[in-house]
């Protein structure tokens, strides 16, 4: 399951630290060189610890570096890089008991260093390092100012890479962990990978702190499999001792859940929680970012990849591949797994390209739909400004959980709840607002959850389409329109400051017939305006939204609805929406014929 | 000429189903989530909860997954400790003793199933000391859950997603496929210690099927071990 499939993952993650390391920021350095003698020092000959902060970097360089979670009352060193506490012996404070301690750790450090100075045998970094430490320099060294307890500090040899990550001190710090991370299990057959293997007692590895999203403030360290009390564990036991897991599986799990949490082409992050995935055998085929960006290319390439016939030994592979996602949130030090998808990657090709194709929508500027990304489509669930840039969205006004239930929906292929579609009319009420996310978003929502094939929302204008909330949705835009038109300055081009959309779209789409039977009625002004004009192209524009208006009238069997429910709210605001655009297209047509010189008349449009 | 071979006992069939679910995975068991289908152990507990008796034991033989795997995620206010003997007897010397839920809170998450519905296959195994035919235990069975009748109310998993039950019917198991990976075949409970077995379970278009034995830890006995030991 999930753990497995996290470890097995290993093999494919670049750059994966060593076992049981991890990148930490090391602030410190420490240098000596092939004699074990320090190589800065003061004019008392004192060792000086180098400073690895610049002005880029200012908390230090990162390096992988030896880790394990460390617990307890006498908390264990780590191999060679560890902080000034344990590599020098600097108290905590000042009492006597944060004195003892500090030099309980060096101790335990310089312990630690021997084991790995014996097992790395003849290399000249290690006895170099021991040779330091045995002669006591390390008591001698000079602290820098502002140097703190708990910073880290790396130890250096001239003339050598990095000692820590040298393989000696790989395998020594591998053996260490594994002797206290397992010590107590013994052997026996791992649940996750149904392998006989040494098990763990507890992971060695938490999932690193503010990799998964909390609702406030910064997270802590997250274990992803966690018995800490009497009422979790089986029968009152704690730790890994009712969940047999080896270390591959255990640290291995959670070392790839670090690297692919850490990297944003694996994972999205949500107010609530992150979404991590991945591929069994990685492919070039971005089907997460197609979701996320949908840029065309990306959309393109998806449909690419399902249409492609299954033949030969590539199409084997996608056929046996598996998409993997899991969504994770954190409960104090625990990670949850809210979810979790193993999935054929065609299945997961088809649901992705299903979710285009349901809410793709032809918008004002162009002729052909266009996919939003799932952000977008979260984000216009909240509130908006007009700006001198245009319509913004404000981040993080919308729904904490409506990113996670649109990509529950995409990757589930299910209807988004239909909680968040009357957020969302409530929101196009109050802003008396559809945009193209918007549109897309009610398309969706009314395909997935309301819609039988033959009732599905086109992508673009369904002109025979006789749902009286949709008709009223398409007659509301044009009154909408007949107003601009009719109300505009005719030297400047621009109608009023608000229309009917803003005053009314709200009430109009919850009770149309209340609201455009007044309406309509104020139109036959409008429509009079436009025809005494005396300006032809006034006059051409009334015939074309007097035929539009009876058109519309004609498609509807009864008179207006009284009361919409969301459905038909949403039926309302994509006929509104697919009206405009559709008009939006006919005037562009039209104009682009008559630069052409073909000589239609543009007016004749509504 | 040869004696034809004994007939295979006819199975019992059970349809349980309830609005939620969640058969817990051991390696998520603090923030819980549900492996996708029942267990096997949790469909013995089921079947003795409508009925059991010292003389005979449930072998699942296979359970059916009636209805698409559907998923619900819920946080819920629990506590931190289990009650032990030792706080017993104090409560019992000390009436004013009192566990303060409070103080001992933990919030912890389920990821579980919502609208489960199975269809359990299963045989009656006697144990040594029973001298009634298994008829007569399958036919008190079916009895029980022709008229609904249940010696404690069945559960899906945990106790409060509690089920329903009926006789089988003819709904088909859906047309799904998957690994699950290490699955709980049972805990045996003989011993001092509980001893846990587990098979590699998959579903194979909605069916999975349960071998007759679980495959043991090494080591279970002496490691693995619940709280009667």
């Amino acid at each position: 399951m999930l753990l497995k499939a996290l470890a097995d993952h290993a093999p494919h993650v670049a750059d994966l630290p060593p076992a049981h390391y991890r990148p930490r920021t090391v602030r410190w350095c420490l240098t000596i060189d092939t004699h074990g003698r320090p190589q800065g020092t003061d004019e008392q000959g004192r060792p000086v610890l180098s400073d690895l902060a610049d002005a880029d970097r200012r908390a230090g360089v990162v390096l992988n570096a030896p880790y394990v979670y460390r617990s307890g009352a006498k908390p264990p060193p780590t191999l060679l890089v560890d902080t000034l506490e344990y590599v020098l012996g600097v108290p905590k404070g000042e009492s006597e008991k944060a004195v003892q301690e500090a030099l309980r750790r060096n101790t335990a450090y310089i312990d630690l260093l021997s084991v790995w100075a014996e097992r790395a045998g003849g290399d000249e970094a290690a006895r170099a390092v021991r040779v330091f430490f045995t002669r006591g320099l390390h008591r001698a060294t000079v602290l820098p100012e502002g140097a703190k307890p708990s910073d880290l500090v790396a130890l250096s040899v001239v003339g050598h890479p990095w000692p820590h990550l040298a393989p000696a001190a790989q395998q020594t710090w591998r053996a260490t962990v594994a002797a206290r991370k397992s010590g107590r299990a013994g052997t026996g057959r791992c649940l996750s990978c149904n392998q006989d293997r040494p098990l763990l007692d507890s992971l060695p590895e938490p999932v690193k702190a503010g990799l998964i999203p909390v609702p406030i403030g910064r997270g802590r360290d997250a274990q992803l499999v966690s018995v800490n009390t009497s009422a979790q564990g089986r029968g009152g036991r704690i730790q890994l001792a009712d969940i047999p897991l080896c270390e591959a599986c255990g640290a291995g799990s959670t070392a790839v859940l670090n690297a692919l949490l850490a990297n944003p082409s694996h994972r999205y992050r949500m107010p609530d929680s992150v979404l991590v995935w991945w591929l069994k055998e990685p492919l070039d085929l971005g089907l997460m970012d197609t979701l996320l960006n949908a840029e065309p290319s990306d959309v393109a390439a998806v449909f690419a990849e399902l249409e492609r016939p299954r033949r030969g030994s590539g199409a084997a592979g996608v056929e046996a591949n598996r998409f993997y996602a899991a969504t994770l949130a954190a409960n104090q030090s625990r990670v949850v797994v809210r979810e979790w998808i193993d999935i054929a990657l065609p299945q997961a090709l088809e649901r992705v390209a299903a979710w285009f194709g349901d809410h793709q929508i032809a918008d004002w500027r162009g002729d052909q739909p266009r996919p939003v990304p799932v952000w977008l489509l979260a984000r216009c669930l909240g509130r908006g400004t007009a700006t001198a840039q245009g319509w913004r969205y404000t981040k993080d006004s919308e729904p904490d959980d409506a990113h996670r239930r649109l990509l529950h929906a995409a990757l589930h292929h299910t209807a988004p709840p239909l909680a968040l579609l009357s957020h969302l009319n409530q929101r196009i009420g109050a802003d008396g607002r559809v945009d193209h996310p918007r549109a897309a978003l009610l398309r969706l929502f009314y395909n997935r959850a309301f819609a039988t094939d033959n009732e599905r929302v086109p992508p673009v204008l369904d002109e025979n389409r006789t749902d009286p909330a949709y008709v009223a949705g398409r007659l509301f835009a044009v009154l909408e329109s007949l107003q601009y038109r009719a109300l505009r300055d005719p030297d400047t081009g621009q109608g009023p400051n608000s229309t009917i959309a803003d005053k009314v779209l709200s009430s109009a789409k919850s009770t149309p017939r209340a609201r455009m039977e007044p309406l309509l009625d104020k139109s036959q002004a409008h429509l009079r305006r436009l025809r005494t004009s005396g300006a032809p192209k006034d006059r051409a524009a009334h015939h074309a939204y007097f035929r539009t208006i009876c058109e519309l009238h004609d498609l509807l069997e009864h008179p207006l609805p009284e009361v919409l429910d969301q459905q038909g709210q949403s039926l309302f605001s994509l006929g509104y929406y697919q009206q405009h655009s559709h008009d939006q297209r006919q005037r562009r047509t039209h104009a682009n014929a008559n630069a052409n010189g073909e000589g239609t008349d543009q007016e004749d449009q509504p | 000429m040869t004696a034809p071979p004994p007939a295979p006992a006819p199975p019992l069939a059970v349809e349980v189903e309830g609005p939620f679910a969640c058969f817990t995975r051991p390696e998520f068991k603090t923030e819980r989530v549900s492996y996708p289908v029942m267990t096997p152990s949790a469909a013995t507990g089921l079947l003795e909860a409508i009925f059991w008796k010292p003389e005979f034991s449930y072998r699942i033989d296979r359970i059916e997954v009636l209805n698409p795997i559907a998923w619900f995620t819920v946080r819920r206010n629990e506590v931190d400790q289990t009650v032990s003997a030792d706080w017993v007897r104090r409560a019992m010397a000390d009436p004013t003793q009192r566990f303060d839920a409070e103080a001992h809170r933990d919030q912890r998450s389920m990821t579980g199933l919502r609208d489960v519905a199975y269809r359990i296959h299963a045989h009656i195994v006697l144990r040594p000391h029973a001298d009634a035919h298994p008829a007569k235990y399958r036919d008190q069975f079916r009895r029980r859950v022709e008229r609904g009748a249940c010696f404690s109310q069945p559960f899906l998993g945990t106790r409060e997603f509690s089920a329903s039950f009926a006789k089988p019917s003819q709904r088909p198991p859906i047309a799904a496929s998957a690994d699950f990976g290490a699955m709980l075949h049972s805990i045996d409970y003989s011993g001092a210690r509980e001893t846990y077995r587990w098979f590699h379970a998959s579903m194979v278009e909605g069916v999975v099927a349960v071998p007759e034995h679980g495959a043991e830890l090494p080591g279970a006995a002496t490691v693995r071990t619940g709280g009667r030991g």
